[in-house]
């Protein structure tokens, strides 16, 4: 499953992207201006340049159309601290009159704008070109003036520079307000997940709507909705539970009561019937109590949630008076090791758990043999509960399916109903606690062993 | 002894009376809760057996107004719930001990012997457990009718069993409560105390069981 992108990335890439295009244009865009700017001044220096060059035109005594140009005059024309200019002149006829007569190539074609400009390349040096036609009463000429474009680059850069760096600013503020803004935004989002998270497991109450932000609202009421149903679904199978244990459980109590007085009544012939009616009664007994247990730790069932701390070696102190009787009936030696540990948890179920596992270490245990109970704290500080037992052990190919309802291992003495290890699986998931099954010391037995998470 | 037993189901109650009949206690049987509240109002009981879920009104109840009213008979309460809530909830409410249906007659002739045993109400300050009679009078004890002795510890350490039993009583408890005359008991030392009981015991059918890692029950029967 692959996770959807949370709000706030929609957000800020939803936010970012447009605006990072957008100074982006706006980068190039001031750029643009910038650069066209200072090529306008450039080239209206270097339209000056040509008019200058037109003023100096003149008839010569053979009635041609002359330059006066002295040297000082042409030394001004051509002085520019960064860039070389050059100059050509050229009569009507396309007669050089005076420049350099290698720009021939460079003028504007004739019926373009007056003046008009171009760019060029010569010998690897980029030029601008300037081509004026000139029509005056001494006649026409056309003036060439180039320049190489090292100012020119010069104020590109620099306009570059003076554009780039307050939208680099700006973008930096647009990071920073995106980010912060989208967090201010979501700032209610989060304290709704906190709000929710820090309910206790069992809080099936509705979600303040009070407080919740509007966009929020069709959301936590879904949720009310949701935990509302949860809420009574759990009451019903509660009650349904309840009624179904008082009705089951009454009537085995009385069969049971009226076996017992029948057997200490009956004579000798009738009694292994009777033996037998009572073992089968404590069977049912048995299963019904498992699968009632079994009903109830289901995480449906809403048992399991409630979380309170429970004293393990009191847990054990409490089977030591359950179990005992069971244990010198079949002979087994019961003991227990408690060391001092407390988990979090359902007190009920934690002695359903540890009530199944004594009650299977006990049935396949062998006559005059032992059954540990210990619990106590990890290295890491988790605390465990663990029973073991010196029966036929189960062997690591089952250990996987005898948590499963009903399942019992093939051959096997049919001792149990193969419901205890379920329900203390169950109560291991309820607990968020890990079921390991081990050979017992020695290689012998089984040791399981509830290993609940670290507080 | 008087009992009255508080049920409606009627086979069970049938059951449990001749059960509790046979261990010579007289038994007075009611299905429901207001004419057990009116029987309780009449009659001194040594013991109430209730069940929780009765038509009408229910165990818990009765127990509340029996308490509200003074009475300090005994009272075993019996569920078919097994939520240990309701264990809390009648405890909470002024019951005595709690059994889960189904149990076994035996198990609950234990509770109803352990609880009458341990009721000051029964007008006589006699403590019995089997062969053993504790005169908490006159602090004079008895094993088969015939005077034995004890020191102050292995009294206190044999009437914590006896008013514990059919319970498991836990060493770090005994040695907490014996603490409080002396400050240094050790659970080293209720061993001992223990032994010593024991060997006193031995001639009787009486068993101070002991329970690995937990501590003692006394059991009737000889030790096996």
């Amino acid at each position: 499953m692959s996770a959807a992108p949370t709000l706030r990335r929609r957000l800020l890439l939803g936010l970012l992207l447009p605006l990072l295009a957008l100074l982006g244009v706006g980068v190039v865009a001031d750029y643009r201006t910038g650069v066209r700017l200072a090529e306008d001044a450039y080239d209206h220096a270097l339209t000056s340049t040509a008019i200058a060059l037109a003023a100096r035109l003149e008839l010569d005594k053979d009635h041609d159309l002359d330059v006066d140009l002295p040297a000082a005059a042409e030394a001004v024309l051509r002085s520019d601290p960064t860039d070389r200019i050059d100059f050509a002149v050229y009569d009507h006829q396309g007669k050089l009159i005076s420049g350099n007569a290698g720009l021939r190539e460079l003028a504007a074609a004739p019926g373009s704008a007056n003046p008009a400009f171009s760019d060029a390349v010569r010998d690897g040096t980029p030029l601008r070109v300037v081509t004026y036609r000139y029509a005056g009463p001494e006649g026409m000429a056309t003036i060439i003036v180039v320049e190489t474009t090292r100012k020119r680059q010069r104020a590109a850069a620099q306009v570059l520079v003076s554009t780039g760096w307050p939208n680099v600013l700006m973008v930096a503020a647009t990071l920073l307000i995106v980010f912060f803004g989208v967090r201010y935004a979501l700032a209610p989002l989060d304290a709704l997940g906190r709000s929710i998270d820090r309910r206790a497991p069992d809080d099936l109450g509705p979600i303040p709507l009070h407080g919740t932000p509007g966009e929020a609202r069709p959301l936590v009421a879904a949720l009310n909705r949701l935990m509302d149903n949860l809420r009574r679904s759990t009451a019903l199978q509660q009650a349904f539970l309840s009624n179904a244990a008082h009705q089951l459980r009454t009537p085995l109590a009385g069969l049971q009561t009226q076996v017992e007085l029948a057997l200490d009544a009956v004579a000798a012939p009738d009694r292994p019937r009777l033996e037998a009616m009572r073992e089968a009664t404590a069977r049912l007994v048995r299963l019904t109590h498992q699968m009632l247990a079994l009903a109830r730790s289901a995480p449906e069932a809403g048992a399991g949630q409630q979380c309170e701390p429970v004293d393990l070696p009191a847990l054990l102190e409490d089977a030591a008076c359950g179990h005992l009787d069971r244990a010198l009936a079949r002979g087994i030696d019961l003991g227990f090791e408690p060391a001092p540990a407390t988990v979090a948890g359902s007190r009920w179920l934690l002695h359903e758990m540890l009530a199944n596992l004594i009650d299977n270490a006990l049935a396949y245990a062998p006559a005059g043999s032992a059954v540990t109970v210990r619990c106590g704290s990890a290295a890491d500080g988790g605390a465990f509960l663990e029973v073991e037992d010196a029966g036929p052990g189960i062997p690591a190919a089952e250990r996987a399916r005898v948590i499963e309802r009903f399942y019992r291992i093939p051959g096997s003495e049919p001792a149990g109903s193969g419901l205890g290890l379920a329900i203390v699986h169950e109560g291991a998931c309820r607990h968020g606690a890990r079921l390991d099954l081990d050979d017992g010391a020695h290689g012998r037995g089984t040791r399981v062993r509830v290993r609940f998470p670290a507080p | 002894m008087r009992v009255l037993l508080v049920e409606d189901d009627r086979p069970l109650a049938a059951g449990l009376r001749e059960g509790l009949e046979r261990e010579a206690l007289c038994v007075d049987h009611v299905g429901d809760a207001e004419r057990a509240w009116s029987a309780l109002l009449a009659t001194a009981y040594d013991l109430a057996i209730v069940d929780i879920g009765l038509p009408g009104m229910d165990g818990f109840e009765l127990v509340r107004r029996l308490r509200a009213s003074g009475r300090h008979v005994p009272v075993l309460m019996l569920t078919a719930r097994d939520g240990l809530e309701d264990r809390v909830r009648g405890l909470d409410t002024g019951a005595d001990d709690y059994l889960v249906k189904p149990f076994l007659l035996p198990e609950l002739l234990a509770r109803v012997r352990a609880l009458i045993r341990r009721s000051r109400d029964a007008g006589t300050p006699l403590l019995r457990f089997g062969p053993i009679v504790l005169d908490l009078a006159c602090r004079n004890a008895f094993l088969d009718g015939a005077p034995f002795e004890l020191t102050g510890r292995e009294w206190d350490v044999l009437e914590h069993l006896m008013l514990a039993a059919p319970r498991v009583v836990a060493k770090s408890k005994l040695a907490d409560s014996l603490s409080r005359w002396d400050n240094e008991i050790t659970t080293n030392a209720v061993e001992i105390y223990v032994s010593r009981l024991r060997a006193k015991l031995a001639p009787a059918a009486v068993t101070i069981r002991t329970v690995r890692g937990i501590g003692y029950r006394l059991d009737e029967g000889a030790s096996a």
